[in-house]
């Protein structure tokens, strides 16, 4: 072994968010343009002073209730020039379920850019899941003497 | 022509740790260097046979 990392995933592709979405049956909303901040996640707080947001991709409530996650407001995901930023209800800061579907969210996405570098590179990709649900990835590269 | 691999683990909440395998020398940093690319890089570590020199004469495509 000669290199060893740990990187804490972030969005900062939109074509691979929209694919790790997908993966967990997320419907969402996205502007042509996935770094421009054009579609509205509209909130439930207009009653107490609080505007929709802008963002380029949205998950909306319903969608969120119907995998299970009781949302405030739905998910926005907004472009701020290098990556994606969150944008959720405070209330779901803490909640379990939001925090389980944001980590599968992580993952799908994680796994999706990593295939696509990795084919880019002439890799071949082996894969599996371990039981506590990690995906393992085994890049194999050749090299010549 | 040798094989060399880079072993990732993608965990269940988003975070990925990975190793690269069979590489001798700086070489290995290249190699990975396209996964820094996923996000904030928490640990990056050099290893024993970091230091070592390459043997080998690797492809490498951009």
């Amino acid at each position: 072994m000669s290199k060893y990392k740990e990187i804490q995933t972030e969005f900062r592709d939109g074509a691979m968010l929209l694919k790790a979405l997908s993966d967990l049956g997320l419907k969402f909303e996205a502007a042509a343009n996935l770094r421009s901040n054009e579609t509205v996640l509209k909130t439930d707080w207009a009653s107490r002073g609080e505007t929709d947001h802008m963002a380029a991709v949205v998950v909306s409530r319903a969608t969120l209730r119907e995998a299970g996650v009781y949302s405030y407001g739905g998910l926005g995901f907004a472009w701020n020039g290098e990556s994606y930023d969150l944008i959720q209800d405070s209330h779901n800061e803490g909640d379990v379920k939001t925090g389980e579907l944001l980590g599968r969210l992580r993952q799908r996405y994680a796994y999706h850019v990593i295939q696509t570098q990795a084919h880019a590179r002439g890799l071949t990709v082996r894969e599996s899941r371990s039981v506590n649900g990690d995906i393992e990835l085994v890049l194999v590269g050749y090299n010549r003497r | 022509m040798d094989q060399y691999e880079i072993r990732v683990t993608v965990s269940k909440d988003g975070k990925i740790t990975s190793e690269v395998r069979g590489v001798e020398g700086p070489q290995c940093h290249e190699l990975s260097a396209f996964l820094n690319q996923l996000g904030k890089v928490e640990v990056d570590l050099q290893t024993p046979d970091y230091r070592k020199q390459p043997r080998q004469g690797l492809i490498i495509r951009r």
